[in-house]
């Protein structure tokens, strides 16, 4: 299925003892080869591995985003998803940060994605459209 | 480049490719187990978690090491941030 992954959804990939990383991986093999993402949704990993509480360095945090390139595709997004994202969250009348939210779920829009993957579902639904929204959660995996 | 410590009893070792090109500082964080890697002349002071890129089972490169925090959660917390910093 046609997946945009958001950046939440990113960087539990990228981090091996993420609480999240278990369902991280499960998002991305379910969508079968047909997983995206967006140049904004790279930036937003970079900007988030290199100032965590112990960042990241940033030659290693740059190697992790590009290393994603082999599995996830990266869609533009172009000035029609700004603008759109723009007008969305007018209308709505929604302030702040929420903007970011409105971009990702555009930019998957108009990547024809069928699902979308988020720590943030609540946000994202506002602007998901038909999109299936689906809340990435800590999996009991069973390992001891 | 392998750094140490002022006593000399901890040292890590980077890979060539991540290499810091300054000093570096080894902060312990739990005695005898968790330590840090500080770069005092980094922007902005920063200081570097311990670890290091490694491939995943599932073929992705993830890092290893502690980052201090749930890297999904950090992302919310930055939006607000760079939100903020735009006021």
């Amino acid at each position: 299925m046609t997946t945009y992954l958001d950046s939440t959804v990113l960087v539990s990939l990228l981090y091996a003892q993420s609480r999240f990383k278990a369902a991280a991986d499960a998002a991305l093999a379910a969508a079968a080869g047909q997983a995206f993402t967006s140049t904004h949704a790279l930036v937003e990993t970079y900007r988030t591995l290199t100032t965590l509480k112990l960042p990241i360095p940033p030659r290693a945090a740059r190697q992790l985003v590009i290393g994603l390139a082999a599995a996830i595709r990266t869609v533009e997004i172009s000035r029609p998803v700004y603008t759109a994202a723009l007008a969305e969250v007018a209308r709505q009348g929604l302030a702040g940060p929420i903007i970011y939210d409105a971009v990702h779920c555009l930019a998957a829009r108009a990547g024809k994605a069928k699902r979308v993957v988020t720590r943030n579902p609540t946000h994202f639904r506002l602007f998901a459209g038909t999109m299936e929204v689906v809340e990435l959660m800590e999996q009991q995996t069973g390992e001891v | 480049m392998i750094a140490t410590n002022s006593d000399d009893r901890r040292r890590v070792t980077f890979p060539a490719d991540l290499e810091p090109r300054s000093p570096v500082v080894i902060d312990t964080l739990v005695p005898g187990r968790e330590w840090i890697v500080r770069v005092p002349t980094a922007p902005h002071g920063m200081t570097y978690s311990r670890g290091r890129v490694v491939r995943d089972k599932n073929g992705l490169r993830v890092w290893a090491g502690d980052v201090g925090e749930e890297p999904a959660d950090a992302v919310a917390r930055h939006r607000l941030e760079d939100d903020r910093a735009r006021e």
